[in-house]
C-alpha cells in the first residue's frame, strides 16, 4: 500500500490524494503550459470538536473557525488587533459624525461597502443587516445572548433607494458601537430565510441552513460529513481579492492524540483552538519539521476563584497567603517550558489596559506562614493548621475533570499548600457540569480553577462588579463568582462602562486591576496562548489569539507554496 | 475431588498464584513502593525507566512503580468489593426468584432482562453523571447495580432445580422458616455459580473501570488507579510511551489471571456448567 | 410454537417499556440541563435568557409531562430533534447507523470466521500446542482495555510504522469510485481490528467448548464406530452440530460488542451510534440518547427472540408452550 519510497523523509511524504493531485496538475501543466489559472492547492485543519451547526445559534466556539472563512466580519480585529473595516466603508466615531450621542441615547450609522455578494450571487445590502436584527430580536427566536441587543433599539434603513446606508439606534451609551451594527460580526441572507423565519421564528433554528449556509465570505460551502469533514472553497467573487488557497477542509478528530498521530503523519496541515497543550507543541517541533507552531499572546485568564463566603477567605491575609505558598513561576516553568507567563492581575500584557505595575506574590513560603498566624491560625499536631475554633482547615479545590494541565496544577498545590499547613481536597466534575453549574450558581467551597477568555472590547462589569454576585434570589445573574464586594472597584467598574473614551477607559482599568492584585479575590495563575499549528509551506498565516478570530481568519491571503 | 480437580488445571492455578500475588504486593505497597506515590519532582518529569525509577517518571515526576503499586490497592479493592457485592446482590436476587417463583420471579428477572437489554457502558455513563464525584466508592456502586443480573440468572437456575430435591422438600415439611430453608440448604448449593461470576466480575470492574477512566468518568486524580494512570498515559503517549506501558500490562495481567482462576473454578466446581456457554 | 412467539414479544414489549422508564428517569437525573451548557461559556447571558430557553425547550415540565411528550411523539413516529445538532434524531441516526454497521460487520465477519476457525481446531486438538496457544489468546484478547489496544496500534501502525490512518472515516475529498472504497477500507482497518481482537477471544472459547461437548457425543462414536473416516465425522457431524448453538450466540453477542463499538469509536473518530451516544450523554441531548438507547435495546430485545426461535428450530429438543 505504500507508494512512497522508503527514502523520503518521514516530513516529508505527502498524503496520497495530495500526490495524485500533485499529478494531475503536472499532467494540466504540461498539456496547457499557457494557462495562468492558479494551482489548485488545499488546506487540511484538524480540530478536536466539531460543531453543532454554524451560524447564530451554534454553542460550541469551534464553530467560529468555519466562519472565519465563510462569512465576511463587518470589521475583524486583526493580528495587531485593530479592527479593520472590511464589510463597511469605515468604522463611525463621534468625531466624523456618524456616531452621535443624544443624552444618554446613540445614533451610529453605517455605510456598507458595495461589491459584497451572497455565495448564491445575490447582494449584500442593509436589508439583510435588518432582517438579522428583526430575527435575534425576536423573543421568540431561541437565541442565547441578547446583551448588547437589548441595548439596542432598533435598525433601520432610512432611504429605501440606498440600501447601503445602515442606522442603529442605541437605548443606552455603548462604548464598542463602532465595533459592529449590534453586537453581531456576522449577518445573514434575508432572501433565503425569511420565509421560514416568518413562518416559524421559534423553529428557525432547526432550518436546513445552518447545516449548509449560503454565506458571504471568502470561501464557499460544499459539504459537510458528520462526524468526518467539513470542505469549503474559494469564492472568487470575494472583493479582496480571489483566495489563492483553493480549497480548506476541516477535520474532526476529536481525540487529541489521535490529532496529535495525525499532525505526525502529515494526515493534517495544521491544527486550531488549543488542540494541543504545550508538551503536544514540543512533540510536533521534534517530530516533524514540516509544520510551525505558532505561540500567540492572547487574553485567557486561568486563574482560581476563591469563595469569599467561606469564613476563612473572606480574610485578605488567607488569601494573599496562599498566594505566596503556590509557586507559579516553578510551575509554569516545568509545565509550559516557560512559555505561558505567570498572572499577577486578570488582563494579559497584550491588552492596552495592562497595568505591570501591580502587587506580585512571589514565592514565599515563610511569608505565607506568617501571614496565616497572623490571620489567628496554629499548627496542629499532624502539621495542618487548625483556626481560632480548632477546626482542622481543609480547603476543598474544584475544577474541570479530565483537564490534565489544570489536574497537574491541582496537585502541585496540594503539596505546596499541605508545606504552609493547608490541606487541599481535590473534587473535580466534568467541564459541563463545573463550568455550567458549579462555577455559575457558586456551588464551590472554597476554591474553584478555570480560565476567562477576554477580548480588546471586554470591560468584565459582569465579573468584577458587587452587583454581579449571583445568587438564588437574582436567579444566578453575573458572574462576580467570588463573591468580591469593594467599594473602589464598583466606583471604578461603573464608570468604566459608560466612558466612550478609549484612553481614560484603559486608565480606571490600571487602577482596577491594581485593586484585584491587593485584594486577591482570584489567584491569577498564568496567561494561556493560543497555540496553533500550521504547515510551513503555508504562508502569511498569522493568527491573532482572540477568539472568534481563529487560524483562518486571513485564509483568502494565504498561499501554499509546495502544491 | 473439587481441589483436584481444580489443580489439574494448570492456568488456573497460574492464575491463582498471580493474582495473589498481585494482591500482596498491593497490600504491601507502603513498604514496596521505593518513593512516595504522591511526592512530585518537577525537576525530573518524564524520566524514562532507569536505575533510580525502574518504571520512569510520570507528568509531574512521580515514580509510575510506586503510584502503580498504590494504583494496585484501588483497582483491585473495587475489582474485590463489586465482586462481593455481585455476588450477594446475585445470590439474594436469584435465591429470591427462583425460591418463591410468581410476582416476586416475574419482576426480578424482568428487571434483569431490562438491564440486560442495552449495553452497559451507556449505562455506567449516565449513571457515572449522576452520581457525583470521582470517588472509588461511585465506580463500586455502578459495577454493582448493573452487575449483578449475571449472577442472578445462574442462581436462579440452579435454586429452581434445587427447590424439587428431596432435601428441600424435606426440610419444607418438616415446617423450618422460608428464609431458614433458602440460606440453610438452597443457596450452600447454588453458591458454585456464584463464586465462580464474582471471580470473573474482578476481572470485569477492573476493565470497565479503565474504558470509564478513558472516558473521563472513572476514578478521579489525585486517587491513583490503574484505569486513570492509564488514561492519562495515553494524552503522553508520543512523550512517554512507557506511561502507557506499565499500567495496561497490570490491567492486563490482573484480568487475565482472574479469568483463568474463574475458569478453573468453574470446571472444577460444578463439572456441569463447564458446557455451559458463558 | 406462535403461542410462544406471540408471548415472548409481549415480554419484549414490556421490558422495552420499562427500559424507557428507567432510562428516562435516569437522563432526567443527571446533573447540569443543556440551557446551563448552551450558557455557560457566554458571560452576557442574563437569568431571562435563561429563563426563556427553559421554556423553550420544554424543561420545565415535570419529569412525568416529559416523558409523557415524548412516549406520544416516538409512537406517533417522531423521534424529536437533537438539540445539538439542530436537526432530526432520526436523520442523525441514520447516517451513523451506516457508518457503524460497516465497522461492526467487518468486525464481525473478522472474529467470527477467525474466532470459530481457531475454536474448532483447538478443540479437534485437544492439549495441542496449538490448542494451548489460542486458548491463551482468545483470554488475552479478553483482558486487554480495548482503549488501550486502540492506542497501542495507532502508535505501531500509524506513527511507528505510517501504514495506516490514525483515525477519521476516509480521506476528504478522495475521487468517488474505487479510491474510495479502498479508502475506505483502509480507514476501518485499525478500529476493525481492534474491535475484532475482543470478539475472536470470545468466539474460539464459545466455538472450542461447543465443539468439544459434540466430539464427545454418542452418536460421533456411533459414526466412527461405523468406519466413517475421521475428517467425514468432523465435517458432517460434529462442525454441522457444534456450529448450531454457536448462531444463536451470535444473537446474544450484539449488547456486548456496541459495548466495545463506543470505546473504539471514540478512540478512532469512527462517526458511528457509538460516538454519537456518548456525545448525547456528555451533552445532555436527551432525545438522541433516549433514541440510541432505546434503538439498541430493541435491536438487542429481538435478537434475543430470535435466538430463542432459532434455538427451538434447530434444536428439536427444545419444545416451547
Amino acid at each position: 500500500m505504500r507508494w512512497i519510497p522508503a527514502s523520503v523523509p518521514h516530513g516529508a511524504e505527502m498524503r496520497r490524494p495530495a500526490r495524485a493531485l500533485v499529478i494531475l496538475v503536472c499532467l494540466a501543466a504540461l498539456t496547457a503550459p499557457a494557462a495562468g489559472a492558479p494551482a489548485a492547492s488545499q488546506v487540511v485543519i484538524g480540530l478536536a470538536q466539531e460543531p453543532d451547526t454554524l451560524g447564530e445559534f451554534t454553542i460550541m466556539a469551534v464553530a467560529s473557525v468555519i466562519h472565519n472563512v465563510l462569512w465576511g466580519y463587518v470589521a475583524p480585529f486583526n493580528d495587531k488587533w485593530q479592527r479593520q473595516p472590511v464589510m463597511v466603508e469605515k468604522l463611525p466615531t463621534i468625531k466624523d459624525g456618524d456616531w452621535v450621542l443624544a443624552g444618554t441615547k446613540m445614533r451610529v450609522t453605517w455605510k456598507l461597502r458595495r461589491g459584497f455578494t451572497w455565495h448564491d450571487g445575490a447582494p449584500v445590502t442593509a436589508l439583510d443587516y435588518r432582517f438579522t436584527y428583526g430575527m435575534l430580536r425576536n423573543p421568540r427566536v431561541p437565541q442565547v445572548s441578547r446583551f448588547i441587543l437589548r441595548k439596542v433599539d432598533n435598525v433601520l434603513v432610512p432611504n429605501p433607494g440606498d440600501p447601503y446606508t445602515l442606522v442603529v439606534q442605541w437605548n443606552e451609551r455603548w462604548p464598542f458601537a463602532s465595533s459592529d451594527p449590534f453586537g453581531s460580526q456576522i449577518v445573514y441572507p434575508r432572501h433565503l430565510l425569511e420565509v421560514a423565519y416568518l413562518r416559524d421564528p421559534s423553529k428557525i433554528n432547526t432550518n436546513a441552513y445552518w447545516r449548509a449556509p449560503v454565506a458571504n465570505g471568502p470561501y464557499k460551502f460544499v459539504e459537510w460529513l458528520p462526524g468526518s469533514h467539513l470542505t469549503v472553497e474559494a469564492d472568487d467573487r470575494w472583493p479582496l481579492g480571489a483566495p489563492k488557497v483553493r480549497r480548506i477542509i476541516f477535520r474532526f478528530i476529536l481525540d487529541s492524540t489521535v490529532l496529535l498521530a495525525n499532525q505526525l503523519a502529515n494526515s493534517v496541515d495544521g491544527t486550531e483552538i488549543n488542540n494541543f497543550g504545550i508538551t503536544e507543541m514540543v512533540e510536533v517541533e521534534r517530530r516533524n519539521p514540516a509544520i510551525a507552531t505558532y505561540y500567540t499572546e492572547a487574553l485567557i485568564w486561568e486563574r482560581i476563584d476563591f469563595n469569599l463566603d467561606d469564613p476563612w477567605l473572606r480574610d485578605r491575609r488567607v488569601r494573599q497567603a496562599i498566594a505566596y505558598a503556590v509557586d507559579r513561576e516553578a510551575i509554569v516553568r516545568a509545565l509550559f517550558a516557560g512559555k505561558q507567563p505567570v498572572a499577577h492581575s486578570w488582563l494579559a500584557p497584550r491588552h492596552p489596559a495592562y497595568n505591570p505595575n501591580v502587587r506580585k506574590y512571589a514565592y514565599d513560603p515563610a511569608r505565607a506562614r506568617a501571614l496565616l498566624a497572623e490571620a489567628g491560625f496554629a499548627p496542629g499536631s499532624d502539621g495542618i493548621l487548625r483556626d481560632g475554633g480548632g477546626k482542622r482547615v481543609e480547603m476543598t479545590i474544584m475544577t474541570t475533570a479530565g483537564n490534565s494541565v489544570r489536574e497537574q496544577i491541582e496537585q502541585i498545590m496540594r503539596e505546596q499548600l499541605r508545606a504552609v499547613g493547608i490541606d487541599l481536597r481535590i473534587d473535580n466534575r466534568p467541564a459541563s457540569v463545573f463550568l455550567g453549574t458549579v462555577a455559575p450558581r457558586r456551588q464551590f467551597p472554597h476554591l474553584a480553577m478555570y480560565a476567562s477568555l477576554f477580548t480588546p472590547d471586554s470591560l468584565s462589569f459582569d465579573r468584577f462588579h458587587s452587583s454581579q454576585i449571583p445568587s438564588p434570589a437574582n436567579n444566578y445573574e453575573g458572574n462576580n463568582r467570588t463573591g468580591w464586594r469593594n467599594a473602589e472597584n464598583d466606583r471604578l467598574m461603573e464608570q468604566v462602562i459608560g466612558e466612550l473614551d478609549a484612553a481614560k477607559r484603559n486608565a480606571l482599568l490600571r487602577r482596577q486591576q491594581e485593586i484585584v492584585a491587593e485584594e486577591v479575590p482570584s489567584l491569577s495563575l498564568y496567561f494561556r496562548q493560543s497555540l496553533t499549528t500550521m504547515r510551513r509551506s503555508v504562508q502569511n498565516v498569522r493568527p491573532t489569539g482572540l477568539s472568534a478570530y481563529y487560524l483562518p481568519w486571513n485564509a483568502w491571503e494565504w498561499v501554499r507554496t509546495d502544491q | 475431588m473439587t481441589w483436584r480437580r481444580f489443580r489439574r488445571h494448570r492456568l488456573a492455578l497460574t492464575g491463582g498464584a498471580v493474582a495473589l500475588a498481585l494482591t500482596l504486593a498491593a497490600v504491601a505497597a507502603p513498604i514496596l513502593a521505593p518513593y512516595p506515590p504522591e511526592r512530585i519532582d518537577l525537576a525530573s518529569r518524564w524520566v524514562p525507566p532507569s536505575r533510580g525509577h525502574w518504571l520512569g517518571t510520570d507528568e509531574l515526576g512521580r515514580d509510575v512503580l510506586s503510584r502503580l503499586l498504590y494504583a494496585g490497592r484501588v483497582s483491585l479493592a473495587v475489582g474485590y468489593v463489586v465482586a462481593i457485592g455481585v455476588g450477594l446482590v446475585g445470590a439474594a436476587a436469584g435465591a429470591a426468584a427462583g425460591y418463591y417463583g410468581r410476582t416476586v420471579d416475574t419482576v426480578l428477572m424482568r428487571l434483569v432482562d431490562v438491564l440486560l437489554s442495552v449495553p452497559a457502558l451507556p449505562l455506567y455513563l449516565i449513571l457515572a453523571a449522576i452520581i457525583p464525584g470521582g470517588g472509588v466508592l461511585r465506580i463500586i456502586l455502578i459495577f454493582t447495580a448493573f452487575g449483578w443480573t449475571g449472577a442472578a440468572r445462574l442462581v436462579r437456575g440452579q435454586v429452581l432445580a434445587l427447590r424439587q430435591q428431596d432435601f428441600v422438600v424435606a426440610a419444607r415439611a418438616s415446617g423450618a422458616s422460608e428464609l431458614r430453608v433458602i440460606a440453610r440448604h438452597v443457596l450452600p448449593n447454588a453458591l458454585a455459580p456464584v463464586i465462580v461470576a464474582a471471580t470473573l466480575a474482578v476481572g470485569g470492574a477492573i476493565l470497565g473501570e479503565s474504558a470509564l477512566s478513558y472516558l473521563g468518568l472513572g476514578i478521579a486524580p489525585p486517587t491513583a488507579s490503574w484505569g486513570n494512570m492509564l488514561q492519562r498515559a495515553q494524552e503522553y503517549v508520543f512523550t512517554a510511551a512507557w506511561l502507557a506501558v506499565a499500567p495496561g500490562v497490570f490491567i492486563f495481567v490482573t484480568v487475565l489471571s482472574f479469568n483463568f482462576l474463574g475458569d478453573g473454578l468453574r470446571d472444577a466446581l460444578d463439572p456441569r456448567l463447564r458446557t455451559t456457554r458463558r | 410454537m406462535w403461542r410462544f412467539l406471540v408471548r415472548r414479544l409481549g415480554q419484549s414489549l414490556v421490558v422495552l417499556a420499562g427500559l424507557s422508564v428507567l432510562l428516562f428517569a435516569l437522563l432526567a437525573a443527571t446533573p447540569g440541563d443543556p440551557v446551563e451548557l448552551l450558557t455557560s461559556s457566554l458571560p452576557d447571558v442574563q437569568p431571562e435568557d435563561v429563563a426563556r430557553l427553559r421554556s423553550y425547550y420544554g424543561l420545565d415540565d415535570p419529569v412525568q409531562l416529559r416523558y409523557a411528550k415524548w412516549l406520544r411523539a416516538v409512537l406517533s413516529g417522531d423521534l424529536g430533534y437533537s438539540r445539538t445538532y439542530g436537526r432530526p434524531v432520526i436523520e442523525l441516526i441514520g447516517q451513523r447507523l451506516v457508518n457503524t454497521l460497516q465497522l461492526l460487520s467487518a468486525a464481525f465477519l473478522l472474529a467470527f470466521g477467525a474466532g470459530v476457525a481457531i475454536g474448532m481446531y483447538s478443540a479437534l486438538h485437544q492439549y495441542s500446542f496449538w490448542d494451548y496457544t489460542a486458548t491463551l489468546f482468545s483470554f488475552i484478547g479478553l483482558a486487554m482495555p480495548v482503549f488501550w489496544q486502540g492506542i497501542v496500534f495507532i502508535l505501531v501502525f500509524s506513527v511507528w510504522l505510517p501504514w495506516l490512518p490514525a483515525g477519521g472515516m476516509l480521506t476528504p475529498g478522495i475521487a468517488p469510485g474505487i479510491p474510495a472504497l479502498i479508502d475506505r477500507l483502509v480507514h476501518l482497518a485499525l478500529p476493525t481490528l481492534v474491535l475484532a481482537t475482543v470478539g475472536m477471544a470470545a468466539w474460539v472459547r464459545y466455538s472450542r467448548s461447543s465443539m468439544l461437548e459434540v466430539v464427545g457425543q454418542d452418536y460421533l462414536r456411533t459414526a466412527r464406530a461405523k468406519g466413517l473416516p475421521e475428517r467425514l465425522v468432523t465435517r458432517r457431524h460434529a462442525l454441522r452440530n457444534a456450529l448450531l448453538p454457536i448462531v444463536t450466540l451470535v444473537a446474544l453477542s450484539v449488547p456486548a460488542v456496541l459495548d466495545g463499538a463506543v470505546v473504539t469509536e471514540t478512540v478512532f473518530s469512527w462517526p458511528g451510534m457509538g460516538l454519537l451516544l456518548f456525545q448525547a450523554v456528555i451533552g445532555h441531548d436527551y432525545a438522541v440518547a433516549m433514541a440510541v438507547l432505546m434503538f439498541l435495546a430493541l435491536a438487542t430485545v429481538l435478537a434475543n427472540v430470535l435466538a430463542d426461535v432459532a434455538y427451538a428450530l434447530v434444536d428439536p429438543r427444545i419444545r416451547y408452550q
